[in-house]
């Protein structure tokens, strides 16, 4: 009899420990999505990201001409999310901006200008429609986030200039907006550079940029006309969807 | 053998019973140690840094390593009813301020140091919600003080709307016009604002960007510096975080 309730207590104390052990319920469909911050803001060192007044982790903070983190951070999907951007020079706020996040989209914030007019918008980074296959093309888009007034032209190459490439001035947040699509371009390596309206080239990447299929690649000019030397082809490869 | 196992089974279920309830003993909370805000403020530049020494009736103890122009610092100190402050330059270790004052429970104060090696000024504000506003929530509070070596009377202007009457005009402060001024004015404009500094013929002293006002904030605004090269008019801002937490209870 007592052998038999020792059992019992085994067998419940058993059922207990490794109940825990069970998996629950069909596995969740994996969430695809995020948001890459992307700072040029050349006016101070680095920039303080808050989402909903949270620190974004490996943003803290994120020094200029530097973009992260290396995943994409998922936000989650929502309207009215507020973005806070932070300068590290006396806690200028750069940006103050409801965000809204939908579910299976890649976004990029990117910030720009000066504290005395601080720029930033957000891209949707996707697939261009046209393409069949996105994994066989590569794509770029251009921006110029430069303090400069002069309009600038990306040349990949020796590849003329499409239109979106040319006699671009500084962006602002529509004008990014507007250009946030990527364009399809022939793979391969390149050397790039960035040229006034003149033809004088202002920054030139170091080494190549190779371009391979499937790859879809933001390139921008930042740095400041009160500084020539300070002028650099930025290059992010994005995550799209 | 049998017999051994007769008292196990009432053993084993007092020690799960014991185990389980043990959660449910009260002990004694332990108490939070009785606490007051208190801000220091740097705006005397004469002197490299400056030394705060504290009594809250365990003899003076420093509170930093010293505070350089232009620093806000925050500390929560041991409330104590007449509270000993002792403030020193880091030139020649002179003392420039020895006061006492009472540091209530749960209250903020901010000290504040300005003037000259030869007339050091201080003074220690209470730091309290604006009284007789219904909606906290919706507000933010703002102060200003000219702790400026200048003879100027400065006027300082939140983004571009007409500058509060409080804000007019400012000689430098004595610790008497500061003492008066020393009530948060609660103001609807908030956002991310500029603010200028200009004098009393309209030239621009300072300016400051990117200066986040929510809802809930409290900001001290101080005019320091004496327009020199090595001390130019520059705009601080000390945020009152206490503040904002009691009010967004």
């Amino acid at each position: 009899m007592m052998k038999k309730l020792n059992l019992i207590v085994a067998l419940v104390a058993v059922v207990v420990l490794l109940g825990s052990c069970l998996r629950g319920g069909d596995p969740q469909p994996q969430l695809v999505g995020g948001t890459t911050f992307i700072n040029t803001f050349i006016e101070a060192n680095a920039a303080y990201y808050y989402i909903d007044r949270n620190t974004v982790s490996g943003l803290d903070p994120l020094p200029y001409r530097s973009y992260g983190p290396g995943i994409p951070v998922y936000v989650y999907p929502g309207e009215g999310r507020r973005l806070e951007i932070y300068s590290t020079y006396q806690d200028n706020r750069l940006v103050d901006t409801a965000l809204t996040v939908r579910d299976s989209v890649y976004y990029s914030s990117i910030l720009f200008g000066t504290h005395d007019d601080p720029r930033h918008f957000i891209t949707e980074d996707r697939v261009p429609e046209s393409a069949a296959d996105p994994t066989a093309i590569a794509a770029v888009r251009f921006f110029n986030l430069a303090n400069t007034d002069r309009r600038v032209t990306l040349h990949i190459g020796d590849i003329e200039p499409v239109a979106a490439f040319r006699n671009r001035p500084i962006e602002t947040p529509q004008s990014g907006k507007q250009n946030e699509g990527f364009i399809p371009v022939t793979t391969g390596t390149y050397t790039i550079h960035v040229t006034d309206e003149a033809g004088e080239t202002m920054a030139t990447r170091q080494g190549t940029v190779a371009l391979p299929a499937g790859s879809y690649t933001s390139v921008f000019l930042t740095g400041d006309e009160r500084d020539p030397n300070t002028f650099y082809v930025g290059i992010v490869r994005q995550w799209v969807n | 053998m049998e017999t051994n196992y007769l008292p196990r089974l009432p053993l084993f279920i007092g020690l799960i019973g014991l185990t389980l309830f043990a959660g449910c003993i009260k002990e004694e909370e332990p108490a939070p140690d009785v606490r007051s805000g208190l801000a220091v403020v740097n705006s005397f530049l004469e002197a490299q840094a400056i030394l705060h020494r504290l009594d809250v009736g365990r003899g003076l103890q420093q509170l930093n390593q010293g505070q350089g122009y232009r620093g806000v610092d925050y500390y929560a100190v041991p409330s104590y009813e007449s509270c000993r402050l002792e403030i020193i330059s880091s030139n020649e270790g002179a003392q420039l301020v020895d006061t006492t004052f009472a540091l209530e429970e749960d209250k903020y104060y901010t000290s504040f140091l300005f003037g000259t090696e030869a007339a050091p000024q201080h003074f220690v504000t209470n730091d309290r919600l604006p009284a007789g506003t219904e909606d906290l929530k919706s507000i933010a509070g703002l102060r200003f003080f000219n702790l400026a070596e200048s003879t100027h009377r400065v006027t300082l202007q939140v983004a571009t709307a007409e500058p509060m009457a409080p804000f007019s005009n400012r000689p430098t402060e004595t610790p008497a016009t500061a003492k008066a001024a020393e009530e948060f004015m609660p103001t609807t404009q908030t956002g991310t604002h500029v603010l200028t500094i200009r004098d009393e013929e309209g030239t621009q002293l300072a300016r400051r960007t990117g200066v986040a006002l929510d809802p809930g904030d409290y900001l001290t605004v101080f005019l320091t510096g004496n327009g020199n090269e090595a001390a130019p008019y520059y705009i601080g801002i000390v945020r009152h975080r206490g503040l904002r937490y009691e009010a967004g209870e």
